[in-house]
């Protein structure tokens, strides 16, 4: 690493360097490219920065992000009001609206359970998806959390909580990609595919 | 089954090597600290993903290095196979099937099956039951992925819970339940699989013992499982109040016990050292063929410093047994050749001298 001979530099690139997947070279070479930049887009980009940062909150009701009090999927009328899914963080959140294929309310966790890593139950948003499920009515929860230990450990750990209601519990499927081959997928994939198999729809998506 | 080639770097005391093995007896020979068991530990980790000696990844690399390579050329169903196992300082350890990674290290357990043998191996009797459980679990890992994967999937669980019950003086009763609920299917399946192990390989164990000693000493073993017939759920809510006294799980196949008798009485209080030589070595052939059996196909013996642990004609006698049986490829390393090529008469072998300066540079 050259050394950087002002104080301002070295300062904007240890502040740079920070930032997930940028080291120390890539934060020197954002950090020059911005001081080549006319005055106010760095303005602007600082702006952006910080309206992001103090403006955006979590929602009261689901903790997706937020402009104001309630998140804009929580807002919107059209949705289906009886059902929630249950993801880990935000960007499950997006990663599922980005399919097009589910309109009904969320409910963001924070994580999983993991001791280890001292997230307990109580640390996770848990308790006020129960209490939404009393006060909103809700019909069916589909739990759409990774298919990992701590994952499926958090799983029923939430449906141990629900068990004296008659609310609906479903989990995404999980199995072969889509477009992927039978011979490479692996082995446990494979072998839960063919135990949680589903009958076949005729008539296309099943 | 034989691994014919062996690249090394960066493994050890092998910063750059490479081997070549016959399907047969192979010798590798030198003195104290050339690196002789250092090749078969890295075969050990081409065909497990970790040292048999239990070293960490990061301290299998060369002093000084970052990383360590080891490639395999391995002749299996009359196809080559190249295996790889890398690892990085910082990375994920990789390991590559004919230049493939395996998404999971499990898939690839069992791709070539190995039994090693190590002056070591004492400890199987003379140490505790979590010894004899790893030897069992090692086994049962390259002939049953299921049961590899239950495994870890149980390990990982059972951290969790002893961490809630090491860190709530008050635990929260449905996350135990829901550890214990996910590890149920995991116990049963462990529990029922170690004592269909132990029952193939019984037998064995006293057929080899018999052999090796050439006495009519009554050996058993015995299988002591922690649920012992009882279902996981409910023994481990038996022992709920014990576990949170105790802040730990108190229950579950991580409590197994198998034992080894001489007689009416424990091998471990009572064999000396001579039998218990001999129990080690049967253990390991009768390991050897509880896997033949099951694979359909004789995994590498590793056999490391045959002669610190055996005498002549200890050493003579399970020779004689390789050569007469289908053992497949064996590796031995050894001090002195001599000793070896004595036993061994007429029969060829593969002999690979190991010398300070040669273990850093290619063969």
């Amino acid at each position: 690493m050259n050394k950087i001979y002002s104080k301002y530099l070295e300062n904007a690139v240890n502040a740079l360097s920070e930032l997930p997947g940028i080291g120390r070279k890539s934060a020197l070479r954002i950090a020059l490219h911005l001081l080549a930049q006319p005055l106010d887009k760095v303005g602007h980009f600082n702006e952006s920065i910080m309206k992001m940062r103090s403006d955006l909150k979590e929602c009261k009701r689901c903790f997706n992000l937020a402009e104001e009090q309630y998140c804009s999927l929580c807002l919107d009328q059209t949705r289906l009001k009886s059902t929630i899914c249950v993801v880990e963080g935000i960007r499950d959140v997006m990663a599922i609206e980005e399919t097009g294929q589910y309109n009904g309310q969320y409910h963001v966790l924070g994580g999983v359970i993991s001791p280890i890593e001292g997230v307990g139950p109580e640390r996770l948003h848990i308790d006020q998806l129960v209490q939404r499920i009393h006060s909103e009515g809700i019909k069916e929860l589909i739990m759409a959390i990774s298919p990992t230990i701590d994952g499926e450990t958090t799983i029923y750990y939430i449906s141990k909580k629900l068990e004296m209601t008659d609310i609906k519990l479903s989990q995404i499927a999980r199995g072969v990609a889509f477009g992927g081959e039978l011979q490479y997928t692996d082995e446990v994939t494979l072998g839960r595919s063919i135990i949680a198999r589903i009958p076949y729809a005729i008539n296309g998506d099943s | 089954m034989h691994l014919s080639e062996l690249y090394l770097t960066n493994f050890k005391s092998h910063q750059s090597a490479s081997f070549r093995f016959t399907p047969q007896i192979n010798v590798i020979h030198g003195l104290n600290g050339t690196g002789k068991t250092n090749v078969l530990d890295a075969i050990y980790c081409l065909a497990t993903a970790k040292s048999y000696f239990g070293v960490p990844d990061l301290k299998l690399i060369t002093h000084g290095s970052n990383f360590y390579r080891i490639e395999g050329r391995l002749n299996r169903d009359s196809q080559e196979v190249r295996l790889v196992n890398k690892y990085e300082r910082g990375k994920k350890k990789l390991v590559e099937k004919n230049g493939k990674a395996y998404d999971r290290l499990s898939d690839h357990i069992g791709t070539m099956p190995v039994v090693m043998i190590t002056p070591d191996d004492l400890i199987l009797v003379n140490g505790l039951s979590q010894d004899r459980r790893r030897f069992v679990d090692q086994a049962l890992a390259q002939t049953d992925h299921t049961y590899l994967n239950h495994l870890v999937d149980y390990k990982r669980l059972l951290k969790q819970r002893n961490v809630v019950l090491k860190t709530s003086v008050n635990p929260d009763h449905m996350l135990l339940d829901s550890y214990d609920a996910r590890m149920a299917p995991s116990a049963l399946y462990i529990t029922s699989k170690r004592k269909a192990f132990i029952d193939n390989f019984r037998p064995q164990l006293e057929v080899f013992y018999h052999w090796i000693a050439q006495v009519d000493e009554q050996i058993d073993v015995k299988y002591l499982p922690s649920l012992d017939g009882k279902d996981y759920i409910e023994a481990s809510q038996e022992s709920r109040k014990r576990d949170i006294f105790l802040k730990r799980t108190e229950t579950g196949p991580h409590k197994d016990k198998i034992e080894f008798y001489l007689g009416p009485r424990a091998f471990r209080m009572f064999g000396s050292q001579g039998q218990k030589k001999n129990l080690v070595l049967a253990m390991k052939l009768a390991q050897h063929h509880v896997l033949s059996t099951q694979l359909h196909l004789p995994p590498l013996i590793l056999l490391d410093d045959l002669f610190d642990r055996l005498d002549h004609q200890r050493v003579k006698r399970l020779i004689d047994l390789i050569l007469k049986s289908n053992f497949g490829q064996i590796l031995i390393t050894d001090t002195r050749l001599s000793r070896i090529e004595n036993i061994l008469g007429s029969q060829p072998i593969n002999a690979i001298e190991l010398t300070k300066s040669k273990s850093n540079e290619e063969e």
